[in-house]
């Protein structure tokens, strides 16, 4: 049977579809690039997404900062995920892309810092 | 009252002023930053969602990544910053302009310079734009308004939410809830397809089974201190058909429903003002109806991508060291006129002898548009746009050999787009 894919690896948002052929395997049609067939095939096998959100800080002048996971997480993790952020605290100051948690439940996945504060932490 | 004197002033420090900012400074010009808020990045730091970069680093950047590759260059850069510092008034007509400015740090004091980069970013359109019948009860809020409040703030704005418009603010912010926790019981939007991109209605709508409902719209907000509800009605023929109302319970409503270029300081300023996209007009200079004020970014017109917010302010930059090089000085310029179909076509002027970049909207949805470009009766140009929609702006160039030189009662003569 055919299944229709929208790829989210990039803003395009290309409508693949995606048939199984006898021997097990599938075929991908309509993707612009070669991304577009990883994803759907992940989409089909392993659905994943990227999750962002903000975590608790100690500092007042900047009380969350944002985060994210390195790579898409497969979906029936973001839920346990997100709790666990939620209940973290962070210390100031903090470096855009410094990891705070490390493989997450295993699944290689990281989450990271997306913002530097403060900013002197640039120079 | 304290004066500085700088080469250029950039006013707005997010993405076009920044990227405008290091473009003039590393020509070794004497630049000053300002932003009313604590922190650069303009509009930036919240949003925390990925989707940024693709087009300019070639990477899926979140906003406040984004942000911080413009803003580590400033840091390094002699660009002086002024945060904390709103742009009160300017006067604009002579060759060195003024600039008032209040800040927490020098009080009210002015500014001196040759020339000012207009970037202060747009505002969203609210409820008192749509005009919505009900009680005025506390729980109503602009989606980026929402938006700051949870990623900057760390304030849930609500828990039951109902919201109205289904540009791409509005799809992140529905998935932004939903992770905090909170439930998005409808999105509801007037026109009959989404103005999201395809990407966002999939994983902020279709992952959460949220619903959107097309051709509707709402009819009455109910609550006396908080909102409680809201009616949704959908629309056949253009017209409501109230028999089909429908009520939600809810105790937030979030308005996504457009943005409008923030101009109250240029209009005082007595530049003139394009109708059509709200920000200033201006010429293949990206300069405005005042001498050495140009205006880049979502100020100038309303992007839906950050990457081409940065690419015009480069190009502002680059246009306005060339101005004061003297090198364009005087250009011979000729008119655009917006023909069939488009909304509007930016810049309003087109010149010889190099290639031209426009930027445009189109007024109707439609797959394999064509787009012709005539110069007077004959047309110079066509092309064919795979999928046009309102909710995307499109880019294109033409070639020096593509403008012919002609001159009637002393003017160049127009070239027009439409767009079938
Ligand atoms: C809520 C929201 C979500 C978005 N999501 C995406 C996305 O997912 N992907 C994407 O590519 N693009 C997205 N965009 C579009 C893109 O981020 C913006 O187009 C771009 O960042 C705008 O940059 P800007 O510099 O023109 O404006 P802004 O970032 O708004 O900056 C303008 C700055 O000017 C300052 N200012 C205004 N008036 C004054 C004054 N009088 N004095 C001093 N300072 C002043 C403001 O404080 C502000 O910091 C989004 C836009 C918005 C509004």
């Amino acid at each position: 049977m055919d299944k229709e894919v929208i790829c989210l690896s990039c803003p395009n948002g290309c409508h693949i579809t995606v048939q199984e052929t006898p021997d097990n395997n599938y075929q991908f049609q309509g993707a612009k690039c070669e991304r577009g067939e990883v994803y759907a095939y992940e989409e089909i096998t392993d659905p994943r997404r990227v999750v962002t959100a903000v975590v608790q800080t100690n500092s007042e002048e900047m009380p969350y900062i944002p985060v994210k996971t390195d790579k898409a997480i497969p979906k029936r993790y973001i839920k346990t995920l997100l709790t666990e952020l939620y209940r973290k605290k962070i210390n100031l100051p903090a470096k855009c892309g410094q990891i705070i948690i490390q493989n997450f439940m295993d699944t290689g996945v990281n989450v990271v810092i997306t913002r530097t504060f403060p900013l002197d932490f640039l120079r | 009252m304290q004066e500085r004197n700088y080469d250029v002033v950039v006013i707005g420090a997010g993405a076009a002023g920044m990227a405008s900012a290091l473009k003039v400074a590393e020509q070794g010009l004497k630049t000053a930053i300002v932003d009313r808020e604590p922190f650069l990045g303009g509009i930036l730091p919240q949003c925390i969602h990925n989707g940024f970069g693709v087009h300019l680093f070639k990477e899926e950047l979140t906003g406040p990544e984004f942000a911080e590759r413009f803003i580590q260059e400033i840091i390094k850069s002699d660009i002086d910053i002024y945060l904390n510092t709103t742009a009160t008034s300017m006067a604009v007509h002579q060759p060195i302009k003024q600039i008032n400015l209040c800040s927490s740090q020098h009080g009210v004091f002015r500014i001196n310079a040759r020339a000012i980069v207009l970037a202060m970013g747009c505002r969203e359109r609210n409820r008192g734009n749509l005009s919505i019948p009900g009680t005025r009860p506390a729980g109503i809020f602009t989606a980026g308004l929402a938006q700051r409040l949870i990623n900057i703030d760390g304030y849930i704005p609500g828990k039951r939410v109902v919201i109205v418009g289904s540009g791409d603010i509005g799809l992140i912010m529905a998935r932004r809830l939903t992770w905090t926790g909170a439930e998005v019981l409808a999105v509801v939007e007037i026109l009959p397809y989404p103005s999201g991109i395809t990407r966002n209605i999939v994983q902020c709508l279709n992952d959460f089974n949220i619903p959107l409902y097309l051709s509707h719209i709402i009819t009455k907000i109910e609550g006396k201190d908080r909102v409680e509800a809201v009616e949704i009605t959908p629309l056949e023929n253009g017209a409501p058909n109230y028999a089909k109302t429908f009520k939600v319970a809810c105790d937030t409503l979030l308005f996504s429903v457009g943005l409008v270029p923030e101009n109250e300081l240029t209009q005082s300023a007595g530049i003139k003002i394009n109708p059509e996209t709200g920000g200033p007009q201006v010429d293949t200079r990206l300069m405005t109806s005042a001498e050495g004020v140009f205006a880049c970014g979502n100020v100038l017109h309303v992007h839906d991508l950050v990457d081409w917010v940065s690419d015009e302010a480069q190009r502002c930059g680059k246009e306005l060291i060339n101005f004061l090089q003297g090198k364009t000085e005087k250009i011979e310029q000729g008119k655009i006129v917006v023909g069939s179909n488009l909304k509007y076509v930016l810049p309003n002027k087109y010149r010889l002898g190099e290639a031209n970049r426009f930027s445009m909207r189109s007024l109707i949805v439609r797959d394999k548009a064509t787009l012709v470009v005539r110069q007077g009766e004959k047309t110079i140009r066509q092309f064919t746009l795979r999928h046009v929609k309102p909710a995307e702006m499109f880019h294109i160039e033409l070639k020096p050999e593509d403008f012919k030189e002609v001159v009637i009662n002393g003017e160049l003569l127009p070239i027009e787009f439409s767009l079938s």
